[in-house]
């Protein structure tokens, strides 16, 4: 997996969000972004999926244009700012309709995704009782069912307790081995530097070396 | 795409909407069967006790093609129903999408399905939803109808029919009520259909899901108005979808002819807009 950012600037409302970016990652690495409120890490995260077109540059994945070739990236997991699921369904059934849409996960390999984040599989409550760090942690769970090749988490330890952020890192290093490219933002910089094999620090929409 | 409309169906399916939709329509249907019966008994017992002094005017039993909701004329429910449909049609999944927006469900749709699939199954699950609810509730009417009134062929004579000969389709009325009822439903159900995929244009614009359902009832009332101000009734869907045709001059080019536009309309509004829209 190799993913390229040519001369990307995005602009909304006249204000520039991000500012002639250009980088290039690859699989079996993680990044961390780091960066106040409103550097552009969360956006920048949003057009590397497909979510928002860049005003000018592109984006390549694997060689192909993201909004030209291809519309969002073949093998992505995303998780950006809060989690969200239909309520009126399980933790299972959540993830076995989204699996459904892309990965076809058998039911056995999505029961393992729950228990990998802490999460009881046979758990019959419905996604509306549960709670913050559960929301969270299926959040992660969808984001990373199937082994995508790209991963996109933002925040991914919000209000997870310390098993769970154990199991975050468990998991981001079996994808990272698997040869995943993995993209992260936190506010927690230790937290950061202990999981990401480079740190991109962005601000004001810039890459900051 | 089968797959992504596989799932905004089954969400139609397992929704509470469709079904306080469905529950308002048919307590509206049994409402107004009620009262249809009660009438019917009361007139009988005063028949029975006076005879021919009960009234003025010619005696005839009621029919299926005068009780039925779709085909009563004065009695609250069938009002209440045919005014209230773009909000009955559009109730069960209009709302879906502002939800996905707000609570950005609609990301994780994304990331997986193409947008365009993704966009085209939302409109073809919002029709369907309206198409089913109207459906079903203007279907229920008639079965139940049928249970206890007599289906007899209108007598334009006894002046207990509304539709007109003149009006379109009036000779099919007269000749084969039944025929005209069920194209009258299927003609309610399109338009149903088209009520509720209206609503999708109003949650490009809004966050709020009160908003996004109301907004085709709004936006049909409003034109109703007008177009009453003009005196051009007979244009508004709000009026011409009464299979009594409370105005004149409708015709079958004017409903297929609007049913175009605005499908075309909130097809085109809803799908290209959202498919170039960023997604935050």
């Amino acid at each position: 997996m190799i993913l390229e950012l040519q001369n990307v600037t995005k602009t909304i409302k006249g204000v520039m969000v991000l500012d002639n970016i250009t980088l290039t990652m690859q699989g079996g690495r993680v990044y961390g972004f780091q960066g106040k409120n409103g550097s552009g890490k969360t956006m920048l995260m949003r057009l590397i999926c497909g979510l928002i077109e860049p005003t000018s540059g592109q984006v390549i994945i694997n060689g192909e244009i993201l909004g030209k070739d291809i519309s969002f990236p073949r093998s992505v997991g995303v998780l950006i700012e809060n989690p969200s699921f239909l309520p009126e369904y399980t933790a299972l059934m959540n993830l076995r309709l989204l699996s459904d849409l892309r990965d076809r996960l058998s039911d056995d390999e999505l029961k393992a995704v729950l228990s990998d984040v802490g999460l009881d599989p046979e758990d019959k409550r419905k996604y509306r009782s549960f709670s913050l760090g559960m929301k969270q942690k299926l959040g992660i769970a969808a984001a990373v069912m199937g082994e995508p090749e790209l991963v996109i988490l933002d925040e991914p330890i919000n209000a997870v307790d310390d098993a769970g952020v154990e199991n975050i890192r468990k998991i981001l290093a079996r994808l990272k081995d698997s040869g995943s490219l993995i993209i992260v933002a936190c506010h927690d910089r230790e937290e950061l530097e202990l999981i990401s094999d480079e740190i991109l620090r962005i601000d004001a929409g810039r890459i900051v070396l | 795409m089968k797959v992504t409309l596989r799932l905004e169906l089954r969400r139609l399916f397992s929704s509470k909407e469709l079904y306080i939709a469905l529950a308002i329509g048919l307590a509206l249907v049994v409402w107004l069967f009620v009262h249809e019966v009660s009438e019917s008994v009361r007139f009988a017992e005063e028949y029975a006790l006076y005879g021919d002094k009960v009234s003025g005017y010619l005696h005839y039993p009621k029919t299926v093609f005068n009780s039925c909701i779709e085909l009563e004329y004065d009695a609250l429910p069938p009002i209440l129903l045919y005014l209230l449909f773009p909000i009955i049609a559009a109730f069960p999944y209009a709302s879906t999408y502002c939800k996905d927006k707000k609570t950005g469900y609609l990301k994780n749709l994304l990331v997986r399905i193409d947008r365009r699939d993704c966009f085209m199954a939302k409109y073809i699950a919002s029709f369907f939803s309206g198409f089913l609810v109207s459906g079903v509730i203007l279907l229920s009417s008639l079965l139940l109808t049928m249970l206890v009134f007599p289906i007899l062929t209108p007598e334009a004579v006894t002046q207990n029919y509304y539709v007109q000969s003149g009006d379109m389709f009036g000779v099919l009325f007269y000749t084969h009520p039944m025929v005209y009822t069920f194209l009258y439903i299927l003609i309610d159900m399109l338009w149903c259909g088209c009520m509720a995929s209206f609503t999708l244009l109003s949650s490009m614009f809004t966050r709020s899901a009160f908003l996004a359902v109301t907004g085709s009832f709004i936006v049909f009332e409003v034109l109703d108005y007008v177009l009453s101000l003009f005196s051009l009734s007979q244009f508004s869907p709000i009026t011409f979808l009464r299979p009594i045709q409370t105005a004149g001059g409708i015709s079958l080019g004017i409903i297929l002819t609007e049913f175009v536009i605005f499908t075309a309309a909130s097809f085109a509004g809803f799908y290209f807009l959202e498919c170039e829209k960023d997604v935050f």
